[in-house]
């Protein structure tokens, strides 16, 4: 097959992502206006003058693990996660120039912290806890120069390093009941160790944030108090806060010097980000966030930006230290997305953790709804929008009133285990009465009739042995179509509840779409094909190797049916002419699986949903 | 807070929700009312609305403003502007005294009238008084809360004037003798009596005529339609079959099928080997055959196709 290259690329109109668990993942590059940030495998560098300029570095094979920045600003590093067994590469990208520089490949499996130099000469990886390794490379040649393993046998995993902010040679690590001090000779081609005597006192330290005079080291650490090490004498000097009662639960997990050097700010487990003043570090000031705080990144003297692993992003000043939210996001695998009917403004999304609804043009959040401990697989809103009705995995389906998230009704037991497929027919009556399609993980296929009041089930048809996935309603609300994973594909009769054919493929099928004229069906699976179906005898017409490598997953066609859009494990959005079977357009920029495309009611543009939680949207050029 | 929905521990499966705000909301839009039902929420209203500011209209400028300007920066105090007063005042000593504003008249008025001149010379000076100058003068001293005694009303009338005779009449008898007079009031006609017509409750003649005008017309319609159709038949080789001729067949036919039947139920009951299944079988379609015939002559109306024969 022809390489993605070759095909037109579709143009990435907004980014809505960003991945908060990596510690330290979310930096400010000294220009003051860019943020660099990794969202699933790929870099992110946004600018912040212009709405939705993100910038992508791809190149990682897997999730990003950990990102650093040089001092200049010139040079990006970037470390991944992959499979046991396997090497995992550090990416050093030119910033200026957006491209990947040189791949280094030497740790194992993860690759957990990376840290430049002063000058930028020099990079010092650490190896994950299967790796347990040091590197120094030298960025001139992009070589490595030396390298040790990073804690000996009798401490435990090292998950932290930093560089010192005056001196090439010297970088600390530490981890499990380990803090040590590198020095690194060039010359000889060694990095020798000393440890740090913290005496009686045993952590596992998360971050270290080293002052601007390389004096004192201050360790985040997972009891939840801050270890100020003197770096000369590699003793244990304090540790603060002073009280015992105000260590921070959840731990310490990001700090940072505050650019006056006379305090340092620490961001917690539990959402806490405080400020502790030297030389005691009591705690002078402190706020809460959504989510641990895991990176902390000062804009100019007076603001910071922290990152939480709920993947919002706080701009926090110094003065009044009250969050205001910048930017938000999923964090959980995107299960669903769905438009009104008729209007490209608003889309919902449904995650593991909540629904949100989002403004299509200015990426805003408009509106979320969590419902504890619960996951939400399916989501559709009514025909005349007025309600919002998704699926869950308790076997539930519940409404809510679009504006406000209220419960409008909930069915309970609607299916067992979970509801994964749902659609909507239009009133049938005047009094706005309706019926709900859906679909579980036990095989059935049940049909509801709503009104305000009461709902109730109309009929149960059972024939799918699995998984419903998908369900889609003719126009004339007399017929649907289901697709399991059992590899069958029913279109059942909506006025006496039974079959009236069946699609086998040797599949597990995941999309089912009508041709707009509703007079052919398209289906797509794990057989990595779509499939053209007549809907009239269920006899199948054409069959596309859409895929060479993975599942589809998305499959929506245009109102027109000029095009039908695909998204799958392969990472890749692809447009394909239906007529023709061929590709149009190929969107790449996802680093995990996409869960779901659709492509919004005015057709102008394609939103994909992938695991990591990110929202891309595409411009769908016109024919 | 927009993410109150996020990091905390909620009773299970209570649903919560936040509208978002914070991030991204422009301070220029007006937040959508909610509406009291949840079953009225619409996601077509979510976004809120852009707030467009209304152009502001161009501040007052008072047309005197550069005269008003001018005479403020010129330095005359505003309530210097008439000057000194132009009347001369009483000394301090010659303030005025009990009695003294009845000695004030209007001019013009002959009664207590008296000289302006004089006038003033009362008032002090005894220097002459324009007549315009008076007036604002005697403004000057009639107190704001009292009526203005200085102003005379129109004298009270000398006469009497005509008084009005009572009337003598008496209404009460009066009203009493018109009403004992009068004829009794007149009641209402009453309405024509449909019950106590000659035809109340029948059909009407007119009805009548017409349905059997209808119906008349009608079998006449349906007649001609026989008529020609039955023409119809018998130009194109189509004849009706004679009812006797029709029933003469059918009963040859039942007694065929009795005849069949009999023979058939008395077959023998071990039906085994190839003959007796073909002689079980050729009675059994001839007995579907015979049912059929009978079916299709039980019929009342059956026509005649003889054109074949004739071509």
């Amino acid at each position: 097959m022809a390489d993605v290259s070759d095909f037109q690329q579709l143009k990435l109109d907004s980014i809505i992502g960003f991945g908060g668990t990596v510690p330290g993942g979310l930096i400010k590059h000294r220009d003051g206006i860019h943020t660099i940030y990794s969202l699933g495998s790929t870099v992110v560098i946004n600018d912040s003058r212009k709405k939705n300029s993100q910038e992508f570095l791809q190149g990682h094979t897997n999730v990003v693990s950990c990102i650093a920045i040089s001092k200049d600003g010139k040079q990006i590093a970037s470390g991944q996660v992959t499979h046991m067994g396997f090497q995992a590469d550090i990416i050093i990208w030119d910033f200026e120039e957006r491209k990947l520089l040189r791949r280094l490949t030497l740790h194992k499996v993860k690759v957990q912290a990376l840290a430049f130099s002063p000058s930028g000469k020099y990079l010092a990886s650490l190896g994950g806890e299967d790796d347990n390794s040091v590197i120094v490379w030298d960025l001139e040649k992009f070589a490595a120069i030396c390298g040790s393993p990073a804690s000996t046998d009798s401490s435990g995993v090292t998950l932290s390093l930093t560089y010192l902010n005056k001196d090439d040679h010297t970088f600390v690590t530490g981890g499990f009941a380990t803090l040590r001090v590198w020095e690194l000779n060039v010359t000889q081609r060694k990095i020798r160790a000393a440890d740090c005597q913290t005496g009686q006192i045993k952590r596992i330290v998360k971050c270290i944030a080293i002052d601007f005079d390389d004096e004192f080291m201050y360790c985040g650490t997972t009891t939840g108090d801050l270890l100020q090490v003197n770096l000369r004498t590699k003793l244990f000097k304090h540790s603060g806060p002073p009280k015992e009662k105000d260590l921070f639960s959840q731990g310490i997990l990001s700090a940072a010097l505050s650019p006056q050097g006379d305090a340092v700010i620490a961001g917690c487990g539990d959402g806490t980000i405080a400020i502790l003043k030297l030389p005691k570090l009591s705690i002078i000031k402190s706020t809460k966030v959504s989510g641990s705080v895991t990176s902390i990144t000062f804009d100019d003297d007076k603001t910071f930006f922290a990152g939480t692993a709920y993947s919002n992003i706080y701009k926090i000043s110094m003065d009044d230290f009250s969050p205001s939210l910048k930017s938000t996001c999923h964090y959980a695998p995107i299960n669903d997305i769905c438009f009104p009917r008729d209007s490209s403004d608003v889309f919902a999304t449904a995650s593991d953790t909540d629904i949100r609804i989002w403004n299509a043009h200015t990426s805003a959040e408009l509106l979320r709804i969590a419902v504890p401990n619960l996951e939400c697989k399916c989501i559709t809103f009514k025909k005349d929008g007025k309600s919002l009705i998704s699926g869950w995995n308790d076997g539930k389906i519940r409404a809510f009133g679009p504006q406000s998230g209220r419960l409008q009704y909930e069915i309970n037991d609607a299916h067992k285990r979970g509801v994964t497929a749902l659609a909507v027919t239009e009133p049938y009556n005047d009094r706005g009465d309706f019926r709900i399609v859906s679909g579980g993980e036990d095989g059935q296929v049940r049909v509801w009739k709503i009104s305000k009041q009461v709902q109730h089930l109309e009929d149960a048809m059972k024939e799918h042995k699995g998984t419903v996935t998908c369900i889609k309603i003719r126009k004339n609300n007399l017929e649907c179509v289901s697709s399991s994973s059992d590899g069958s594909c029913i279109i059942w009769d909506l006025t006496r509840y039974v079959r009236n054919q069946v699609l086998f493929a040797p599949s597990f099928f995941k999309a089912v779409c009508y041709f707009p004229d509703e007079s052919q069906l398209l289906t797509s699976g794990t057989d990595r094909k779509v499939a053209y179906w007549e809907a009239f005898d269920g006899s199948l017409i054409r069959e596309l190797e859409a895929s060479q490598s993975d599942t589809i997953n998305g499959l929506d066609i245009t109102t027109e049916g000029k095009y039908f859009v695909l998204g799958g494990s392969d990472k890749l959005v692809k447009v394909y002419r239906y007529e023709e079977g061929d590709v149009a357009f190929v969107g790449v920029g996802h680093s995990t699986d996409i869960m779901k495309v659709k492509i919004s009611p005015n057709g102008s543009h394609i939103v994909s949903v992938s695991a990591e939680g990110a929202i891309f949207s595409w411009v769908l050029p016109k024919a | 807070m927009a993410t109150a929905a996020a990091p905390h521990q909620f009773p299970a499966a209570q649903a919560t929700a936040a509208r978002a705000k914070g991030p991204q909301v422009d301070p220029r839009t007006k937040p959508v009312p909610i509406p009291g039902d949840p079953h009225d929420e619409t996601v077509y209203r979510l976004i809120p609305e852009e707030y467009v500011v209304p152009p502001k209209e161009q501040r007052y400028r008072s047309q005197f403003a550069d005269q008003a300007r001018g005479e403020y920066n010129s330095n005359r105090k505003s309530t210097a502007s008439m000057g000194p007063a132009k009347v001369q005042v009483n000394h301090p000593s010659e303030f005025l005294k009990r009695g003294d504003r009845a000695k004030i008249t209007v001019p013009g008025e002959p009664a207590l009238a008296a000289e302006p001149a004089a006038i003033a010379s009362e008032v002090g000076a005894g220097d002459f008084l324009a007549i315009s100058d008076f007036a604002s003068f005697r403004c000057a001293l009639v107190d704001k809360g009292q009526p203005d005694r200085t102003v005379r009303k129109a004298p009270v009338p000398k006469t009497l004037g005509d008084a009005i005779q009572p009337s003598h009449k008496n209404f009460i008898k009066q009203n009493a003798l018109d009403n004992i007079n009068s004829s009794a009031k007149k009641t209402q006609k009453s309405h024509p009596s449909y019950l106590a017509k000659r035809d109340y409750g029948r059909t009407p003649d007119y009805l009548k005529r017409c349905i059997s005008e209808l119906k008349e017309q009608e079998y006449r319609h349906a007649r001609e339609l026989l008529e020609m159709e039955s023409s119809k038949n018998v130009h194109e080789g189509v004849v009706p079959l004679p009812d006797e001729e029709r029933s003469k067949i059918l009963n040859g036919l039942k007694a065929n099928w009795e005849k069949l039947n009999s023979d058939y139920q008395r077959l023998s009951l071990t039906v085994d080997t190839v003959p007796k299944i073909a002689r079980k079988v050729n009675m059994e379609q001839q007995l579907k055959q015979y049912e059929e015939l009978i079916e299709k002559f039980s019929h009342t109306n059956i026509h005649l196709n003889f054109s074949g024969l004739f071509n």
